[in-house]
């Protein structure tokens, strides 16, 4: 429920040919197999609007989300409050125009941390053959612990808490599974004629992942990066859910959710907004990760 | 073939070695003290200190480690810190109902989203393909807790076809045990769902590209025996894969799915023991936890043997 | 062809769906409760939970228990006798008690128990401190030698919260009171079934053949414990979502707590009726840590005081107006002797006044660390409004949210804030566990060796000692409103006030009792 498969490398190792990544493509094709893709237009619309959302929360929202109202606890949706009010008084609309802050944060961030350091990682067993055994040895270990208990238990590690300690917990979790896909992608590539060839001309090992090895692992890396950053924020409700998220006062869908998701049958707007804001950034984000996955490479979005 | 499987089960124990390694130095570098949570809201400094002493809590890292490892070596897990009853125990009683709630949830998943993806593939680009997909990417876009509320809420509350929560031991027969398991299952496979249909479809897209598959359907091989018997073969692959990494993924569901229907199963187990800082069980779930995501592993490579003849070891 | 799948799908769907709902209550032989919280500790001598306390009333007998006045009644006891000079008590226990085991209680198996008791609690360790032995003069009676009179030594041995005295067998007894006790052999109305439990999900009691209830009819903790249940089944449901509907779906009998707000759609429904076991409710209380600045300074724990408005604070953990009560004092309102000693001193400054006061008392500015447990309902909120508070009021607050198994660790540190220290956390107790000057742990002056936050008091510990020796019951209530006052003034702890909490009871069960926890004698099917 944390993750989605991406396992392209087990998948690649069960099938007669390796994985082949296509070569570079230029970028008139690029835009025209973007035009071919509405639902990606779709998704990037919508996931503009989150973005919006969340740049403008100061202007949108009606009052401080951490304001504390005990005497108005559990009201329902009214013109005072558009989505009602939680236990605390607080406000369930400008908490979920604020969530959209902190959801896209969390969600970015990982997508972007764990995708770096991810890479990072694989380029490195990928490339240096001694190290390979002992990187992939500790990511196996890391992935075999399910990904959810990592993330509490870092949670509770770092004190809990603030954002980046969220972004932080999940990252790690998510990190082998890019560098997994990373060494798999290079090891295909390090294979390839034209790259042999490069070896043997003497070009550098960075040169050699610059020129080669780079551009051809981006592409699969960025559409994984997308479904990392939508199981990041659904991650992130399940933390809180659990009770090892973030904290109240820092408003997230995810949070507002499980605070509010003992009340569900009496006060289901407490659960139901925020669930709405994050189903659909998820589907957003999921859309243009589809979208992106038919653009850069066609071959690849049969196979995920 | 049986030296691969030999050098698959010895390239197992560094990861499980580690495992261990890293799961105790984790847990002994979170901030929180058992003792503490034991001694309760009343305690007095030296009370906690008692408890500590007599737990052998303030004994150094390597000489717990020691303890620790030596006695998993011998199949010793040791003794909760909160209820004094033995680890294994513990969880050997909440083996059941995790397992029954994988083995539940994947059948769930497979029976409905195997037809459905075979089903998105064959009417590829129709609005039932683009409906399918949309529940599938829906599927994974709301949290598991969400769906589980609104499904007992109809199905438990309001119709009362199934219980609200809890769970009924197999060996209270076959009945009630599905029952106590089909609400928390289809919950959880919703999510499964979605990504079993999602990467069924895809297969059977490329697949259906094939020579043969053109060549069967030009010989006059019924369209349902061209989906069924030639397509969905050669799609099995990647998603006995997909159900593999899936059922390593309901450990994770697990630990949601079991708090919000009570069910007395290892993730609840886990949670719980994190919350308290429970060490002995919380090291010994994750251990069992890696271990079975190893061997699952293991078995999903052996079985690409027996459903793809062309792979070999 | 699709005709006859539709029929088979309808024939198979059939008795599976007519089949009764799994764990259907109704069931006049078996009565099944859902506690407020999960119980991980048998042993309530080793633990103060409540849940354990619920745990321990069913498997263990006291020798004295109370009313509904809090008067102490004999339980387990047939009477007692108290020497002319106050020094020696003897209590004689009445026929028939029997152990889980079969063995007979005995007055040693009571005195060893008794002991292990006054070492771990803290009404038991100030009767400890004034007794020489808890011995015994024959198997049916017990003795107690004190080295001073000690007045509310059956208050104490029969308290009926928070570690209860509670009676085990003798090589029970004996076990090291900082090590918990597994084996659970007592002489209560339930025998625990060992076999059937599984931590965190089921606690599985049967009726005690052999126990022998007193005549009369049950109050509180004493009285007759009638067992109308062949078995109770404990089922820990830890999401309060479910465990609503559970008790709407009928599958089970009783649940502990209801949240606050899920009361009305319980009150609305036939079939269920709530209920307030202990009427006298839990107080809410924030502790000041008094070894390091600021609130080391008496008088900025004054101006917090009386800047504290309690009615938010209630209301954040009780949404109805019946289930809080302001109560301006450090002792629990509606308890025997206590009075409001705080009218006037408690909210009686409004923020802007409560600025200047902060200024006033030579507050420099120090961080404000406060300590809030994010997974504890009924603490989380007023960790959240002590901070809005505070900060409104001009302190430098830092709110550090964590799970509570990190809070109760920082808890304990004595450091500096900059070294992991603390300066506020939020906590609450049962009213009747904090009803007297010895058992409050938020008032006592213990210092260094008492509760966290550690307040040193020699002249609040010179009036405890007073009251335990107290020569009648007069002499006693003038001492605890000298400690009623002396708390007020010197501010250990700040009081926020009391709330009460509801269970529920399917509506086809009678004679639920209150009491300090959920008991399960007396109720019945009809």
């Amino acid at each position: 429920m944390t993750d989605l498969p991406r396992d392209p490398e087990k998948y690649a190792a069960a099938r007669p040919m390796p994985a082949i990544l296509a070569a570079p493509k230029n970028h008139s094709r690029m835009i025209r197999s973007l035009r071919r893709h509405p639902t990606m237009w779709l998704g990037g619309v919508l996931l503009g609007l989150v973005v919006l959302l969340a740049i403008f929360a100061p202007v949108i929202a009606t009052t401080d989300p951490a304001a504390l109202n005990p005497a108005m606890r559990v009201r329902p949706p009214s013109a005072a409050a558009f989505f009602g009010t939680d236990m605390l008084g607080r406000d369930v609309f400008s908490r979920c125009i604020y969530g959209a802050r902190v959801s896209l944060i969390v969600g970015l961030g990982v997508a972007v941390l764990a995708s770096a350091i991810g890479m990072v990682i694989g380029l490195v067993a990928g490339f240096t053959r001694w190290a390979d055994g002992l990187i992939m040895r500790v990511m196996d270990g890391m992935m075999s612990i399910p990904a959810i208990l990592l993330a509490i238990a870092l949670m509770t590690l770092l004190r809990g808490g603030s954002v980046f300690n969220v972004i932080l917990a999940i990252t790690l979790a998510e990190i082998p599974r890019v560098a997994r896909l990373t060494r798999s992608a290079v090891l295909s590539v390090r294979e390839l004629a034209y790259v042999e060839a490069a070896v043997a001309c003497g070009t550098s090992k960075f040169g050699i992942i610059r020129q080669h090895i780079l551009p051809n692992t981006i592409a699969p890396i960025t559409v994984q990066a997308t479904y990392i950053c939508a199981s990041a924020m659904i991650t992130e409700a399940i933390l809180s859910f659990i009770g090892a998220g973030l904290p109240t006062s820092i408003p997230s869908w995810g949070n507002i959710m499980a605070e509010g998701r003992a009340l569900w049958q009496v006060k289901p707007n407490i659960v139901f907004f925020p669930a709405i804001f994050l189903s659909l950034t998820v589907l957003a984000v999921n859309l243009l990760g589809d979208g992106l996955r038919d653009a850069v490479d066609p071959r690849l979005a049969k196979r995920m | 073939m049986a030296s691969y499987i030999l050098r698959r089960i010895l390239a197992t124990i560094p990861v499980v070695l580690f495992v261990m390694v890293f799961v105790f130095s984790l847990l002994y570098i979170t901030p929180g003290d058992p003792a503490a949570i034991l001694a309760g809201d009343q305690a007095t400094q030296a009370e906690i200190e008692a408890i500590r002493t007599d737990l052998g809590l303030d004994r150094s890292f390597p000489v717990r480690f020691v303890e620790w490892s030596t006695g998993v070596m011998r199949g010793d897990f040791g003794t909760s810190i909160f209820t004094r009853l033995p680890v294994s125990t513990m969880i050997l009683q909440r083996v059941e109902p995790t397992l029954s709630l994988m083995v539940v949830t994947m059948i769930i998943a497979i029976v409905v989203a195997v037809p459905l993806g075979v089903l998105a593939a064959w009417k590829h680009g129709s609005v039932l393909d683009r409906v399918i997909m949309l529940f599938a990417v829906l599927g994974f876009s709301v949290p598991v807790f969400v769906i589980g509320y609104v499904l007992a809420w109809t199905l438990a509350l309001q119709l009362g076809w199934l219980p609200v929560q809890g769970y009924s031991p197999f060996a209270d027969g076959f009945w009630p045990w599905l029952r106590s398991l089909l609400l928390p299952s289809f919950t959880l496979a919703t999510f499964y769902i979605a990504i079993i249909a999602r990467i069924t479809r895809a297969t059977m897209l490329e697949i259906m590209q094939q020579d043969y598959i053109r060549t069967a359907r030009g010989k006059g091989v019924s369209e349902r025996s061209v989906l069924f018997v030639h397509a969905l073969r050669n799609a099995s692959v990647p998603i006995v894969t997909v159900v593999g990494i899936g059922i390593a993924l309901v450990i994770s569901g697990a630990v949601v799915i079991e708090s919000v229907f009570a069910l007395p199963g290892l993730g609840r187990l886990t949670v719980d023991s994190i919350l308290r800082r429970d060490y002995p069980v919380i090291q010994a779930v994750i251990l069992i936890f890696s271990f079975v995501y190893v061997v699952i592993n293991l078995l999903i490579d052996l079985s690409y043997t027996v459903i793809d003849p062309r792979i070999r070891y | 062809m699709m005709k006859r799948r539709t029929l088979l799908g309808a024939a198979a769907a059939t008795p599976f769906l007519s089949m009764p709902a799994l764990g259907q209550s109704g069931d006049t032989k078996v009565l099944k409760y859902v506690p407020a919280s999960n119980l991980t500790v048998l042993d309530p001598i080793f633990t103060p939970a409540a849940v354990s306390v619920t745990h321990g009333y069913c498997v263990f007998d006291t020798l004295y228990g109370v009313d509904a006045s809090q008067t102490p009644q004999p339980q387990m006891a047939e009477g007692h006798t108290v020497s002319d000079d106050g020094l020696e008590w003897r209590i004689t226990l009445r026929d028939g008690l029997k152990f889980h085991d079969g063995e007979p209680v005995r007055a040693q198996d009571c005195a060893a128990s008794l002991a292990r008791w006054a070492q771990r609690d803290p009404f038991g360790q100030a009767l400890n401190a004034a007794t020489e032995s808890f011995g015994h003069a024959d198997d049916k009676t017990i003795v107690i030698k004190l080295t001073r009179p000690f007045g509310p030594l059956l208050n104490a041995i029969g308290k009926p919260h928070s570690r209860p005295a509670m009676m085990m067998p003798e090589r029970l007894a004996k076990t090291d009171p900082q090590t918990q006790i597994t084996e659970m052999v007592g002489s209560g109305p339930y025998r625990f079934l060992a076999d059937e439990y599984v931590s965190g999900d089921r606690v599985i009691y049967e009726r005690f053949a052999d126990y022998v209830p007193r005549e009369g009819a049950a109050e509180w903790t004493s009285g007759g414990k009638q067992v109308n249940f062949d078995r109770l089944e404990w089922q820990i449901i830890p999401d309060a979502a479910t465990a609503i509907a559970a008790i709407q779906a009928g599958e089970v009998d009783w649940l502990g707590a209801v949240l606050t707000d899920l009361q009305p759609i319980l009150e609305m429904h036939p079939d269920v009726n709530l209920h307030r076991t202990d009427p006298y409710g839990i107080m809410h209380v924030i502790r000041f840590n008094h070894l390091i600045a600021p609130f080391d300074n008496v008088e900025l724990r004054r101006v917090v005081m009386q800047a504290v408005d309690q009615l938010p604070f209630l209301q954040s953990v009780a949404a109805n107006e019946a289930d809080r009560e302001e109560c301006l004092a450090l002792f629990p309102c509606g308890t025997p002797n206590v009075e409001e000693v705080g009218k006037g001193i408690i909210g009686s400054l409004d923020i802007e006044a409560a600025k200047q006061a902060v200024i006033d008392a030579g507050y420099k500015g120090e961080p404000v660390v406060i300590l809030n447990p994010t997974d504890i309902a009924s603490i989380h909120p007023h960790g959240l409004l002590a901070a809005d508070l505070l900060g409104k009021i001009g302190f430098n607050v830092d709110l550090v949210e964590t799970d509570w198994g990190t809070v109760v660790q920082r808890r304990v540190s004595k450091e500096t804030v900059e070294n992991g220290g603390w300066n506020l956390a939020a906590t609450n107790w049962p009213a009747i566990s904090i009803n007297n000057p010895a058992t409050n742990a938020t008032t006592r002056g213990l210092g260094d060796s008492g509760w966290w936050g550690w307040y040193e008091d020699a002249e609040m510990e010179q009036l405890v000692v007073d009251w335990l020796a107290a020569a009648d019951e007069n002499a006693a209530a003038e001492l605890y409103l000298d400690v009623q006052q002396r708390a007020i003034d010197r501010v250990p702890t700040l009081p926020l006030g009391l709330s009460y909490r509801s269970g529920a009871v399917r509506a086809d069960l009678d004679g639920a009792l209150q009491g300090s926890v959920d008991m399960f004698w007396n109720i019945r099917r009809t």
